[in-house]
């Protein structure tokens, strides 16, 4: 079988842009999308090369986490390496946006320019608001196949970039088959891939020869600097902070067994933060689909529990049994975990990349939907059988504020802690600290103290509202930080040193004959 | 005799070639000048720098600094191939073409204009008509009409200026890019009389010692060769930034450069300004429909063209002004009648500050104080809206101005003291623009913004408000002016036929010896003038 690749030669591109501006007008692509964009670096050098361009666009990866999140299936690959999207099952949900490391994918939007100058949509209606990208030309690449061409080789079946490039820069071809024009170079000339410490295994690679080397002079090239991800806002945002506190209450509600309408409010949150999201999603419809990729991505596993929660809490508070409520604090529970591998997926966003952050995002929600308890219902503290709830609450917010140091200081991957940086150091960090923390923390504290002398003063509860109010405010804050302050794509980076044709080794447990390097 | 393209690397150090004609560059104007010799016996030598294909190295040695207004970096501004520059046309034309806008320079560009310094070509339009005739078949956009009635078809047709004086439809063709960039290499590749050295910079043009003559020129290559080519006549075509860097660099019999006796090697450097700046609202919706002509590439004849507007020659005459064109361009902008961008920012920042004082006065104003917080809370909602959801936007005409330069002695291009691989100094571009440049733009879309009202497309918004240079004013690649043809050598580097003045047998071709730059692409011009300095050589041999 195929495995279908390219090469960009450092050295031969120009950055005539020929490659991205065809790529447009052949696939008629709108204003704001791109399949394909050329970087320009210029790398400040009195003599030798001072700049080179670099044409990227999806790199087809081997292990590709875009694959992994679409929570749709509507991202697939095929047997020979081409990752591509079924339009008529993607939802827009932009989750595979943010968790491509190569901002090779857009959402396509509405040609409203077109409507309004000619009255007429140039798009298939069907495709709008779903996901985008390059699929190596996939339409031509399988007619001259069928006809009997060579992709790579005749220009009838390869693709359109590859075809324009009057530098030579691109070549195309069957990284498998040892004769094709890539294989060919590969085994030639020393080559490197972008982001290649991510382990994605991208199937486009750069050649570079020994002016470029020395012209990098031992530093990665940081192409494209990382840029605040525009794919998620607010609705992405009620959704995590919103839908986290409900279910954080419905665990909550449940374990203190109050009335069956507190875990039904819970789930109300998190159905409400689900019905924000049909405001971003390119096509809310298809979140019938949403549950077909549970085996790997998190999104359909929350959506699943959010949805366990919904029906799990409307059933305990129909038929008032309690089963169908602990049911609800588990899926409750579960939801949050999901939440936090949401983010936790996005390979594209080297600050939710982090393993803590899953962690994290579960005492978050456990403390903002105590937090929404303790606000709606501060005499909870005074009710009998209850006295366990404010040092639970404590050991929460504690909890919590560890995981967050945890979180933020990670660094053992390269690009997170410049990434966090700014989440650390960033000024409404330190307000969401006394909000989310300190100050309810301490007022809790009070209270607690307080109660075991005096019980019945009538302050108490009101300071614990205003607590409660406290660790919700300032969670979101939290999360906002998170999602946006935080939320930056990942910087597109070379590295050397690039792979040597001499020094090329073939993994372990793979056969010679499999591998054209 | 050698029939084939050369890699000069492996040329010998010290041998010495010779030919005919020796044309430096194969971009545009070399390409054009060495086809049009392929019918002749004339043993014809095109020296590029570059290779088949562009590499990171030798494009690094058309570096250098940007000394004046914000330019391209300089090494991306031109591209050291075979085929020159012309890889680097970047317009989609349709299907998957690419390629570059055509158009011949009009009658009044060539003409002397008294407001208009330094203006006037020693020739006058009809002396390149028929060479632009050819240049168009090279190009492949024949048939060679260039008017609009030629063009009309169905809903293309020139709606806009059929009622005004001031203004009319122009039509711009599209020529491909592979015809420079493939094509025509090939047919050179084939070529009997043709050789082309590929991967060779010249480095220097030595002349008799009275100066009046070329003797050799003088070619290395990155590998370290050095050689010679001898021949009877010379032609650099190498663009308006490295063709006077070459005569600058050439100063071992004549300290100043070469053809530079009269200081005027670089000077005159002109760009087109490209400026997207004020629209026009549609009143109607369906106006587009009517428009089709200004709005889109269309293919008719089998040629790509679009049409755009300018000012009549009475007009330009009258107002005194540069010659420039717009196109209208169809975007989606919020409507500067409702949302008034600047108008908002000073009312609401005076009426805070009137709030405060009214407040610091004793609360005398309170009607002021009800309106100011009304209007700033409009302004906070209004905020939110746009950072949320962004404020409505409709389908108006962005209009893209593209306009020539007064010629201008002190824009120009000079040596500075870097070096490049070669230990050549690099250039410096001191690029400027005059206040006349940019106010004759304003007046421009005054005149067209009254037109187009009155012939109904909408409301003119001007958005050019200031004297100062425009932010966002860039160039297109097309450098003007740096060996201005003049038949008096006190006032120009090359005299009517190309020929470098007081050098006999030293041509250029290529753009920099454009006197005036009008506002048409250059390509069309360039290739119109190689042809006719062909021509030219070929009855200075017979």
């Amino acid at each position: 079988m195929a495995r279908w690749g390219m090469t960009v030669d450092l050295t031969r591109c120009n950055g005539c842009a020929g490659c991205a501006i065809n790529c447009s007008q052949v696939h008629d692509l709108q204003p704001g999308q791109s399949w394909r964009q050329v970087a320009d670096v210029e790398l400040e050098l009195e003599q030798g090369v001072p700049r080179l361009f670099l044409s990227m666009s999806c790199m087809q990866c081997e292990e590709a986490p875009c694959l992994e999140v679409c929570p749709t299936s509507a991202t697939y690959q095929r047997t020979d390496g081409i990752v591509a999207i079924e339009a008529s099952r993607c939802m827009g949900c932009g989750y595979c946006i943010v968790a491509c490391p190569y901002l090779a994918r857009s959402i396509i939007p509405r040609d409203r320019l077109h409507l309004a100058v000619y009255g007429r949509d140039r798009q298939d209606a069907s495709q709008v608001g779903t996901c985008s990208k390059c699929d190596f030309c996939l339409p031509r690449l399988e007619s001259g196949l069928a006809r009997g061409l060579q992709p790579g080789v005749d220009r009838q079946a390869t693709p359109v970039c590859v075809n324009t490039c009057v530098g030579g820069a691109l070549q195309f071809g069957d990284l498998e088959d040892t004769e094709s024009p890539v294989s060919i170079l590969l085994r030639q000339r020393a080559s490197a891939r972008l982001n290649e410490e991510l382990g994605t295994g991208p199937a486009v690679y750069y050649l570079t020869d020994q002016a470029v080397e020395r012209s990098m002079n031992g530093n990665p090239l940081e192409l494209i600097p990382p840029q605040t991800q525009s794919v998620w806002g607010w609705p992405a945002l009620v959704n995590f902070s919103v839908g986290g506190a409900g279910a954080g209450l419905c665990v909550w509600s449940v374990l203190l067994g109050l009335e069956a309408w507190w875990p039904l409010l819970g789930a109300s949150l998190i159905l409400l933060g689900f019905m924000t999201l049909t405001l971003e999603a390119g096509r809310p419809l298809r979140a019938v689909y949403a549950l077909a990729n549970l085996r790997r991505s998190w999104m359909s596993r929350e959506a699943l529990a959010g949805g366990l929660v919904v029906l799990s809490a409307g059933a305990g508070f129909a038929f008032s049994h309690v089963s169908w409520l602990v049911l609800a604090a588990i899926a409750a529970g579960v939801f949050l975990v999901c939440q936090g591998g949401i983010l936790y997926a996005s390979r594209g966003i080297a600050a939710w990349c982090v393993s803590w952050i899953v962690p994290w995002f579960f005492a978050s929600g456990m403390v903002v939907g105590g937090g929404l308890l303790l606000a709606l219902r501060p005499s909870i503290i005074l009710e009998p059988g209850a006295s366990w709830v404010l040092p639970a609450l404590i050991g929460c917010v504690l909890a919590e504020g560890l995981l967050w140091w945890l979180y933020t200081s990670e660094s053992t991957r390269s690009g997170t802690r410049e990434a966090l940086r700014n989440l650390r150091k960033h000024p409404v960090t330190y307000l969401s600290l006394f909000g989310f923390r300190l100050i309810p923390a301490l007022l809790l504290a009070a209270v607690w103290a307080d109660s075991w002398i005096a019980v019945s003063l009538p302050l108490f509860p009101a300071m614990g509202a205003v607590a409660g109010a406290a660790l919700v405010l300032g969670g979101m804050v939290q999360k906002f930080q998170v999602i946006t302050t935080a939320g930056k794509l990942r910087p597109i980076t070379l590295r050397l040193p690039v792979s040597r044709p001499k020094a090329k080794r073939l993994r372990a447990n793979e056969p010679v004959e499999s591998r054209a390097l | 005799m050698i029939f084939m393209n050369l890699d000069a690397q492996l040329c010998e150090t010290g041998a010495t070639l010779h030919a005919d004609i020796c044309i430096v560059g194969a971009g545009v104007a070399g390409i054009s000048l060495a086809r049009e010799l392929m019918a002749t016996d004339l043993k014809v030598c095109l020296l590029e720098s570059g290779g088949t294909a562009t590499d990171t190295v030798t494009q690094a040695l058309c570096a250098g600094e940007n000394i004046g207004l914000p330019y391209y970096p300089l090494d991306t501004a031109r591209v050291r191939v075979m085929g020159g520059s012309s890889v680097k046309w970047e317009v989609p034309i349709g299907g998957d073409r690419i390629g570059a806008r055509l158009r011949p320079l009009d009658p009044i560009d060539f003409e002397y204009r008294d407001w208009v310094p330094y203006s006037g070509w020693p020739f006058s339009s009809s002396e390149l008509n028929p060479y632009y005739n050819r240049a168009q078949v090279i190009c492949g956009v024949d048939p060679v009409s260039f008017k609009v009635e030629d063009w009309e078809m169905g809903e293309f047709r020139p709606s806009l200026s059929r009622n005004s004086e001031d203004v009319e439809t122009i039509l711009y063709k599209f020529g491909e890019r592979e015809r420079f960039s493939t094509e025509y290499p090939k047919e050179l590749e084939g070529s009997e009389n043709t050789t082309v050295l590929l991967n060779a910079s010249v480095l220097g043009i030595e002349t008799s010692r009275a100066g009046d003559e070329v003797e050799r020129i003088h070619v290395g290559t990155l590998s370290g060769k050095r050689f010679q080519v001898k021949a009877r006549t010379y032609v650099l075509a190498a663009g308006g930034i490295e063709t006077p860097r070459l005569l600058l660099l050439s100063n071992r019999q004549q300290s100043a450069g070469l053809g530079n006796q009269h200081d005027l090697v670089g000077r005159f450097f002109m760009e087109h300004l490209h400026l997207w700046a004020g629209m026009v609202v549609p009143d109607h919706p369906n106006t587009f429909a009517t428009t089709t002509m200004y709005n889109d590439v269309k293919a008719i004849h089998g040629v790509a063209v679009i049409a755009k507007l300018a000012l009549t020659r009475e007009a330009l005459r009258r107002e005194k002004l540069l010659n420039q064109n717009v196109q209208l361009i169809p975007c989606l902008r919020e409507d500067p009648f409702r949302y008034p961008r600047r108008k908002i920012k000073k009312a609401s920042t005076s009426r805070m500050s009137l709030a405060g004082g009214v407040v610091a006065a004793g609360g005398g104003g309170f009607r002021e104080v009800i309106t100011g917080s009304r209007d700033l809370a409009l302004r906070g909602i209004r905020q939110i809206r746009k950072k949320t959801f962004g404020l409505p936007k409709r389908a108006v005409y962005v209009l893209a101005n593209m306009t020539e330069q007064i010629p201008n002695p002190d824009s120009r291009v000079i040596l500075g003291e870097k070096l490049d691989a070669f230990g050549q100094r690099r250039v410096q571009l001191d690029w400027r623009i005059t206040a006349q440049d940019i106010n004759s733009i304003r007046r421009t879309q005054q005149v067209l913004g009254k037109a187009l009202e009155q012939a109904g497309l909408g409301r003119f918004f001007q958005e050019l408000l200031e004297d100062e240079p425009p932010r966002k004013t860039h160039g297109g690649y097309h450098h003007m002016g740096t060996t201005r043809m003049h038949s008096d050598p006190k006032q120009g580097v090359v005299d009517a036929n190309c020929r470098v003045h007081g050098i006999s047998n030293l041509y250029i071709a290529g753009p920099s010896v454009f006197p005036t730059g009008g506002y048409a692409n250059p390509v069309l011009t360039v290739v119109a003038l190689a042809v006719r300095l062909s021509d030219h050589l070929r009855r200075q041999f017979m």
